[in-house]
């Protein structure tokens, strides 16, 4: 992984793309570059920043994309991470991209920009939406305002590039000034004279030093400034903190506000666009006390017959049974015969654990086609405006286990791919919540490749099975999320969504981003099914496997009163998940196993730990410590509420 | 000694106190009154404070008295921003010879009609009277927090009490800022307001600390 600091830059000029969440950053970046891009963690964080270099208008640029902000005062990771590469270079050019329609409050974060004496574009970039909303920017007038260049731009469509392309090479710092007001303008005045002449940020300092941000004296350090100023101006900033009380912060922010909508007045012309009634009905019904969860049960409906019954049933029979099993792997398996004489890699490529027959088949063949559906019906989900509308009607609920509606976006993924959902949880603001979220999503969330086998066992049985499976899940995520959000210490954030208006998705825009988290799928998690699979051989080849299995086997048949052969299905259900659920499958099948056997093990096999490469990505996330912890504890918890279930049924004779 | 130059002093007092340690020195240097050493020791003898050293404690009769004429200068600077809607600078120059009349019932009647505030619009401390505490939650007022409206009710933000300050800026990034106005869409299963274009679901923990006037 490349270390963003420590890129070369030459002559290359970086160009940081910065901007509020959701403004389209990412989609701009997308046409600013077209060469391939770096993403890596920004040291010492989980935050991922994407760069690439890109050549346009005769100059050289290293262009950065950054986490979306609300103000240049860092509180959260991502913040951070932006303040101090927007900090970091000497020369740099800043494109600040807007979202048109939330011009004033866009236009908050610009003002800081400005007083940070920084090189500036702007870009109103969603052009198209502020237009059907009613609302005209004149560009010109804007950069008349500001002095620097302004172009309008709807990047999903590539208008207004070329206009960009123009501008960035020109970018300049704008001679605004926001003004807070005689005493304030004196206290910055006062601020901005200790610190030293050349520095540009020197505004921006100031105001900084008045909000009380403590991580800016690091930033100025960095740039040379000394202790001893440091010390001098912490203590006129404090002075002044003091004599006006907490109404200083509020003020500034409301300074801003007034002059954003001042220039708002000036630039803008603004016509009463009714709101479709559709839409408007659509929404009322989505967020509705009455109709709320209904919807989002037949939601949930309708995504299991797409992803469960379309995907993991019918295209995962035609592709495992046709194309890998008819024709790919017989030839494979002839090729690898005829041509490698070793028996070693011969069982590696193509045996009962084979990186081709097991591993490839799996990824491709049975994982493949219920992402894939599943990421079709998520993208729907998204671009309708449904999911912050589903977060906001689950909120209070999640509010119970630590979390707030934020979290039921991972959880939704999770019933997809567990292992996209873990990285999902970045999502969450603090490090309890995605810890609280990770261990939910390792224990009660089945991911698709389960969910089908699951309810095809229950589902043999009976209707009232499913549900008695399903109360135990609900209580378990209850249980384990109220405690956890009692155990596990830090903060918790609060819920503000915006609610996105309800419109028709576009599929091409779908189908853009099923692409782009395919190509994830492929790139991150294929891997991930390989060394698993690998894993599992290596067990099989030594003959360890068996060992383990016996090792496990009194725990099955004692604690969970299964029959001895059912360890074997939890065991290979961690390397690859589907298998685990097809052998508990196999078993009730060839009537080995009770009606209550059944339930104890599905459910086990439910709590039990994800697969290996969830396992893998809750490292790479919530670092080692945290994974291990979580993955012991999972198990044992597992095992605990099998012989929970298993003993009350038994005990109190229960039918089931 | 006139009534009026000892109530400016204790207010002085007070708001020194706030800040820090109070000692005659400091409240000699401080701006706008005219306080010398003199009148310092004719309202110790009044019995208004003891000095200790240089520090200066208020008695119980000087502790009384600065409370009401604190508590009398912030509502009234409440009353005038909220629901009268006065400049800043017309509020300052009122508040201070309101401070003089507004006092014990009728405080406690303008404290009531403000719904109990907290903080005046600078965002010091009012000290609670007798009314706050006896205060019945259901009372209504002109002014009070989002999240007791009903479902429907359009408003205007008074002020914010939030001592959050990321939240502060996400707030205003929203567009939620004194001076905006909302529609509280709806409070079950979850609070939904619509500021200018957006509709926002939030918490009702961060409704709370909305201050808003009824838009009727």
């Amino acid at each position: 992984m490349a270390d963003i600091t420590k890129i070369d830059l030459k002559d290359k000029l970086p160009l940081i793309l910065a901007g509020n969440p959701n403004v389209g950053k990412s989609v701009v970046f997308g046409l600013l570059t077209d060469t391939y891009a770096t993403v890596s963690n920004y040291p010492g964080t989980t935050v991922e920043v994407t760069s690439a270099v890109s050549s346009f208008a005769r100059h050289q640029y290293h262009v950065i994309d950054t986490p979306g902000i609300n103000s240049l005062i860092p509180y959260s990771e991502d913040e951070q991470v932006t303040r101090d590469i927007l900090c970091q270079y000497r020369e740099r050019i800043v494109l600040h991209v807007f979202d048109t329609k939330n011009f004033v409050n866009n236009l908050l974060l610009t003002f800081q920009l400005i007083e940070m004496g920084l090189l500036l574009v702007l870009e109103l970039n969603m052009y198209d939406e502020a237009l059907s909303r009613g609302i005209k920017i004149d560009a010109e007038k804007l950069t008349k305002v500001l002095g620097i260049g302004v172009v309008a731009t709807i990047a999903t469509e590539k208008t207004g590039l070329n206009k960009l392309l123009e501008e960035i090479p020109k970018a300049r710092s704008s001679p605004f000034k926001v003004n807070y007001g005689e005493k304030i303008e004196n206290i910055i005045a006062e601020i901005c004279s200790l610190l030293p002449q050349e520095l540009g940020s020197k505004r921006l300092a100031a105001l900084l030093f008045l909000s009380n941000d403590v991580t800016l004296k690091k930033c100025l350090k960095r740039q040379g400034v000394s202790d001893d100023v440091l010390q001098k101006v912490e203590i006129t900033a404090q002075e002044a903190r003091k004599r006006f009380g907490r109404s200083l912060k509020s003020t500034i922010i409301q300074r801003r506000h007034d002059a954003a909508k001042e220039i708002f007045n000036k630039v803008s012309s603004v016509t009463f666009v009714p709101q479709l009634s559709a839409s408007n009905f659509i929404h009322k019904i989505m967020v509705s006390p009455v109709w709320g969860f209904p919807f989002a049960a037949l939601v949930m409906y309708l995504t299991y017959l797409f992803v469960g019954k379309f995907g993991a049933g019918f295209l995962v029979d035609f592709i495992e049974e046709k194309i890998f099993n008819g024709a790919i792997n017989p030839i494979v398996t002839n090729v690898v015969d005829k041509f490698i004489p070793f028996v070693f890699v011969r069982e590696m490529l193509v045996g009962e654990y084979g990186l081709v027959t097991m591993a490839l088949t799996y990824a491709f063949a049975i994982i493949f086609p219920i992402v894939t559906t599943f990421f079709i019906v998520f993208g729907i989900l998204e671009d309708s405006g449904y999911l912050p509308r589903l977060a906001a009607v689950v909120n209070r609920a999640f509010k119970l286990i630590g979390l707030h509606g934020k979290a039921v976006l991972p959880f939704i993924l999770g019933l997809g791919c567990g292992t996209m959902a873990v990285l999902t949880t970045r999502i969450l603001e603090t490090k309890k919540e995605r810890i609280i979220a990770t261990l939910l999503l390792a224990m009660v969330i089945p991911c698709s490749a389960q969910l089908g086998v699951i309810l095809g066992m229950l589902g043999a049985i009976s209707v009232k099975i499913i549900l008695i499976w399903l109360m135990i899940l609900f209580f378990i995520l209850g249980l384990i999320g109220y405690l956890a959000s009692k155990l596990i210490r830090g903060e918790t954030s609060e819920f503000i969504m915006e609610l996105p208006p309800v419109r028709l998705p576009l599929m091409s825009n779908i189908l853009n981003k099923v692409k782009a988290r395919l190509f994830w799928y492929l790139k991150e998690a294929v891997p991930l099914f390989v060394l698993g699979t690998f894993l599992l051989f290596i067990l099989n080849w030594f003959n360890l496997l068996g060992v383990v299995i016996e090792f496990c086997a009194p725990v099955v048949v004692d604690i969970l009163g299964l029959p001895a052969k059912a360890a074997e299905a939890f065991i290979i259900g961690f390397l690859r998940r589907d298998y685990g659920a097809a052998g508990l499958y196999a078993l009730q099948r060839q009537g080995l196993l009770t009606n209550l056997q059944v339930l104890v093990s599905v459910l086990t096999m439910t709590l039990l730990v994800p697969c290996v490469a969830q396992f893998f990505v809750m490292m790479k996330e919530r670092g080692i410590k945290i994974a291990i912890f979580i993955f012991v504890f999972v198990l044992f918890f597992a095992v605990f509420a099998g012989g929970v279930v298993n003993f009350i049924f038994q005990h109190f004779q229960l039918s089931v | 000694m006139d009534e009026k130059k000892i109530e400016e002093i204790l207010e002085e007092i007070w708001i020194e106190r706030e800040r820090g340690e109070v000692s005659s020195r400091t409240l000699c240097l401080s701006e706008g009154e005219n306080i010398t050493g003199l009148d310092i020791s004719e309202m110790e003898k009044l019995g208004y404070f003891r000095q200790e050293k240089e520090k200066i404690c208020l008695t119980e009769k000087g502790e009384e008295r600065a409370l009401q004429i604190i508590r009398g200068h912030r509502l009234a600077e409440r009353l005038m921003t909220d629901v009268l809607a006065v400049s800043p600078k017309e509020m300052e120059t009122n508040a201070c010879s309101f401070e003089h009349v507004i006092q014990h019932e009728l405080a406690d009647a303008i404290c009531t009609l403000l719904g109990h505030p907290k903080e005046c619009p600078h965002g010091r401390l009012i000290p609670a009277g007798a009314c706050c505490i006896k205060a019945k939650p259901n009372l209504e007022s002109v002014v009070s927090p989002l999240s007791k409206l009903l479902a429907g009710s359009r408003a205007k933000v008074a002020y914010i009490t939030s001592t959050h300050y990321p939240r502060l800026d996400r707030l205003a990034s929203l567009g939620i800022l004194p001076g905006a106005e909302v529609i509280l869409h709806q409070t079950k299963p979850s609070y939904i307001i619509q500021i200018g274009n957006n509709q926002i679901a939030l918490d009702k923990e961060i409704l709370k600390d909305i201050y808003v006037r009824k838009i009727i």
